[in-house]
């Protein structure tokens, strides 16, 4: 019996199924006249027509399967566009809850300056409580970090980190560097698949496995990406063991003319159980940001507020 | 019951407990051993503060928080509710300590990335009992504290295989530390300043030797944490003995924002008694 795939956009994907069982058929009966064998099979694909499983709007599984002629890199590419920016600057607040309720509250200075692939990232912590802050300094190059300098306040030094090794357990709040270049549309994936079709917070959405470029914390990434706007609204990371180790989950976002900021979203990490909700205020994107920010003289003067 | 037969198991019972009495009493040392050693797991979750004092020989960080997710020991009923009991009391915030990293010169190497450093994490009700640098002891004695105590050993080794990232100790502000390196018979890799820095750590039963991070790409070395905890517990289980402590498996998270380390690390439990 022929085995029967069809390639449609799956926004069509009940029409396509139904055209393709029918052009099945027509072929059957046009080859009926030199095979009368063929009847068996046509009844079969009647019988089996009527059955509620053979409309993929009402199977799950029918949901859940993967369009085969969907390009994943094209979809990352249009969800990550949506965040592209040349500058980005903001302000965050992240309120870090750990699962025995030891809370952290804290507020950052964010800016970032991205050329392609290549880019800087400046943070300022603010003090507050004992803390006299803190601020790192990175250089992202081909989508890897290529130096870090981190400023000491109790020290007033400010020392270089080893950009490999710092990387593999350095997070901001709960989110790497990586990830939150991920919000001004640089993608961290390497290879991408589109395993289907899952519904998430009502919305329909493509579900993408990917490996990271970057394994040295995490290995891959379920990424959930809606059908009609392509924007993201999930991302599951898998540790080398193959564990869910964290959530991210993108609580809101804001269109600002042409491109999209992330307002708030919240990480979940199951490895060290913590939850961090990150609110973002005082976005700018494309404005000018002076290059002397990014230098090591501006990542001593600590807060700026 | 027949009063004959009442009688005589009455003093038989007497006869046993005068019988065992005497037993523990001609036991050399204050503990008596009372059963075979136990073995079981722990899952812990560390969270650690900044440094509140930094100089050049001693850097304390607070020991923010501890949880203890899982914790089991095998034996009898009254063993598995003590180890029930030690992990409430410590969830429930009985339980403090500090983590001192103190750097050395007395004896060790010099230059630019020779800097020793010797790493200690503690946990325990009465910390200060342990601190290195504390002048003078508490008053608190070591017979009146009960729980765990142990040690927990890294090793790593720059060029073996068996060697593993470790760079927990880096990635505190403050501390700039990187690992150094050590072999089996505690001989750092650094030429001509081996010996003097094993001798010197082997003083202060220490095994950690961390430089300065001033080696870019420093990725393995060795590190011994000891982790004391106490919590109350019945009298009875007071003293397991020694209780050994290994690594099945951890990692380290530093979170630049919020200043903070969390560890978790999974670790096998031997005691040398049992209750």
């Amino acid at each position: 019996m022929t085995e029967l795939r069809i390639a449609c956009p799956t926004d069509t994907q009940d029409f396509c199924v139904r055209e393709a069982i029918m052009k099945l058929l027509f072929d059957r009966t046009e080859n009926m006249h030199t095979s009368k064998r063929s009847w068996p099979v046509i009844v079969l694909m009647l019988v089996t027509c009527f059955q509620p499983a053979c409309h993929s709007s009402s199977s799950p599984d029918e949901k859940k399967a993967a369009p085969t002629d969907i390009d994943p890199n094209a979809i990352v590419s249009e969800t990550l566009s949506h965040f592209n920016a040349r500058t980005f600057s903001c302000t965050v607040k992240i309120a870090k809850v750990y699962g025995n309720n030891v809370r952290f509250d804290d507020e950052l200075r964010l800016y970032i300056k991205l050329d392609g692939q290549n880019g800087k990232v400046l943070m300022q912590v603010k003090p507050g409580g004992d803390r006299k802050g803190s601020a790192v300094l990175a250089e992202v190059k081909d989508k890897e970090i290529v130096s870090a300098y981190r400023y000491i306040p109790e020290s007033k030094r400010v020392v270089e980190v080893n950009p490999r090794s710092s990387s593999l357990n350095v997070v901001i709040g709960g989110l790497s560097i990586q990830e939150l270049r991920m919000f001004q549309g640089a993608s961290p994936f390497e290879q991408i698949t589109v395993s289907g079709k899952e519904e998430i917070n009502g919305q329909q959405c493509y579900k993408l496995d990917a490996t990271l470029i970057d394994k040295s914390q995490y290995e891959r990434a379920e990424l959930f990406t809606t059908v009609a706007e392509r924007l993201p609204l999930l991302m599951r990371v898998f540790n080398k063991e193959g564990s869910l180790a964290k959530i991210i989950s993108i609580d809101k976002l804001e269109q600002r003319a042409t491109t999209w900021v992330v307002k708030q979203l919240t990480v979940e990490d199951k490895t060290f159980n913590y939850t961090s909700t990150f609110t973002f205020d005082n976005i700018q994107v494309d404005t000018e940001i002076p290059d002397h920010i990014f230098t090591v003289d501006y990542l001593k003067k600590g807060w700026q507020g | 019951m027949n009063p004959t037969i009442k009688i005589s198991a009455l003093v038989l019972t007497l006869l046993t407990a005068l019988v065992i009495s005497s037993s523990s009493s001609s036991a050399p040392g204050p503990v008596r051993q009372t059963g075979a050693p136990t073995s079981g797991t722990a899952e812990v979750i560390f969270g650690i503060g900044l440094p509140q004092k930094s100089n050049k020989r001693i850097l304390n960080f607070d020991l923010n928080w501890v949880n203890v997710t899982h914790f089991e020991l095998s034996g009898n009923p009254e063993i598995q509710a003590y180890a029930k009991q030690l992990q409430k009391d410590i969830n429930s915030g009985s339980v403090d300590g500090q983590v001192t990293v103190k750097l050395g010169w007395k004896g060790l190497p010099k230059g630019a990335y020779t800097l020793p450093v010797i790493a200690r994490l503690s946990f325990g009700a009465n910390i200060q009992r342990d601190r290195p640098n504390r002048v003078g002891r508490p008053e608190t004695k070591a017979e009146n504290s009960t729980g765990l105590k142990g040690s927990i050993i890294f090793r790593g080794f720059i060029n073996g295989s068996k060697g593993f990232s470790l760079e927990d100790l880096s990635l505190i502000p403050g501390s700039r530390v990187a690992l150094r390196f050590q072999d089996k018979a505690g001989v750092t890799t650094e030429k001509g300043s081996a010996r003097t820095a094993s001798r010197g750590n082997a003083r202060s039963s220490f095994r950690a030797v961390a430089t300065e991070q001033a080696v870019p790409g420093v990725r393995f070395g060795s590190l011994e944490i000891n982790v004391d905890a106490w919590g109350k517990t019945p009298g009875s289980l007071r003293d397991l003995g020694n209780i050994e402590l290994s690594v099945i498996s951890g990692s380290m998270q530093y979170d630049e924002a919020s200043g903070t380390v969390t560890g978790k690390y999974t670790f096998g439990i031997k005691t040398s008694r049992g209750v």
